[in-house]
């Protein structure tokens, strides 16, 4: 055996006192009631995702922006990019596989490239093309703090943050179904934009947030 | 009848045996504390991640998947606690760089053997990437398999063994008139 390896093999021992004083400090922490899950977290997300955006469409039903029939019509892209975001939600959230947070990720790209793909040529609007992403990001910003939360039960990670952060952004392009006549330029631009704005938000926001957990 | 596995003790814990919880404690904190501070250098900081790790154990016991080796899970959370650690020390260096009121040695306190030589081995150690130190602290310093190690660190069997064996080069460069003395 080298010297070197001699070395390694010799770990600092642990002071018996710091052992107990670290026992006694997590002594709390085990008499607070657990029960907390993050499947529970999960179902918390997705179940918020798709209130607010029929929260949102009753709005506009209401406030007569849009009609029932209109809005059932685009029910099918509404439903699949929010059942995208469903599964990302899930695999930003689910205890840390790379390969599931890289199928959020696709999920969301996926879903963007069919909102866009689902848009003909669409109709003209008198109101400015950025009202959309700036309503879309602010209807975001409940289901971010809510993903921000989620998150903070696990090991902070880049990957996780995006594919909650995109999880989220598929809201805003359900939102952008609802009401939104113009064409799949303005789709692109402007509610991916919203999209991607939301996703860079989660990213830097998760970063920010300090962890309660650093389980992966 | 013999020690209930790890995984058992987990299984107890999940169930919300605090028992469970003490036997886990006791069998890992040393080896968890002795991987932390061969990656944070700092007595009091392994100090406060040991007790972060066990918090984060108690806190996430939801995401450990049922069966799974125990020990990997609980590097996997030490290594992460370490690294968010040494990212905000690293921060804060930075910027108390800039304001030229730097004060930097990290304490190190040594036990067992030639201080001397302790304090040289964890200087050596401190130069390694952190994937490298790592993988050299939990393989040759905790004894884990690189299968372990890789569990632990969310990687390859065969990225663990490269970094486990480029940290080790480097190390053995480094020290090298360690042989010749």
């Amino acid at each position: 055996m080298s010297k070197l390896d001699e070395l390694l093999g010799r770990p600092a021992a642990l002071d018996p006192a710091t052992l107990r004083r670290a026992r006694q400090a997590l002594a709390a922490e085990l008499a607070a009631t657990r029960g907390a899950s993050w499947q529970a977290d999960v179902r918390r997300l997705i179940g918020t995702l798709w209130a607010v955006a029929a929260a949102v469409a009753a709005a506009m039903i209401a406030g007569g922006q849009t009609t029932l029939p209109s809005v059932l019509e685009r029910a099918v892209p509404i439903a699949l990019v929010l059942l995208l975001g469903s599964v990302g939600a899930w695999a930003a959230v689910a205890p840390r596989r790379t390969l599931r947070l890289s199928v959020g990720v696709m999920a969301a790209a996926l879903g963007m490239a069919a909102v866009v793909w689902a848009r003909g040529e669409g109709h003209p609007s008198t109101s400015p093309e950025w009202v959309c992403t700036v309503s879309h990001v602010a209807i975001a910003l409940g289901p971010v703090a809510l993903a921000l939360w989620a998150l903070r039960r696990g090991a902070p990670h880049p990957l996780r943050s995006l594919a909650a952060g995109l999880a989220v952004g598929s809201l805003c392009a359900a939102v952008g179904e609802l009401a939104c006549t113009r064409g799949w330029q303005h789709v692109a631009v402007y509610h991916l934009g919203a999209w991607a704005a939301v996703a860079a938000l989660t990213v830097v926001a998760g970063a920010l947030v300090k962890p309660r957990s650093f389980a992966p | 009848m013999g020690d209930p596995t790890d995984e058992a003790l987990m299984t107890r814990f999940q169930a919300g045996d605090e028992a469970a919880f003490d036997a886990l404690y006791h069998r890992h904190a040393g080896s968890v504390h002795g991987f932390i501070a061969g990656m944070v250098r700092e007595g009091a900081l392994a100090d406060d991640l040991l007790q972060v790790t066990f918090m984060s154990m108690i806190r996430s016991v939801d995401r450990y998947q049922t069966g799974a080796p125990v020990a990997p899970w609980l590097y996997s959370i030490a290594a992460n606690a370490a690294r968010d650690a040494l990212r905000r020390r690293k921060r804060g260096v930075e910027e108390l760089s800039a304001t030229g009121q730097l004060e930097v040695e990290p304490r190190v306190e040594p036990s067992g053997g030639d201080p001397g030589l302790r304090r040289e081995l964890q200087t050596a150690l401190d130069t390694l990437p952190t994937q490298q130190r790592e993988a050299v602290v939990l393989h040759k310093v905790q004894g884990l398999s690189f299968e372990e190690i890789a569990q632990a660190l969310g990687t390859t069997v065969t990225a663990a063994r490269i970094r486990a064996h480029r940290g080790y080069q480097r190390l053995r460069t480094l020290l090298a008139h360690l042989e010749t003395t």
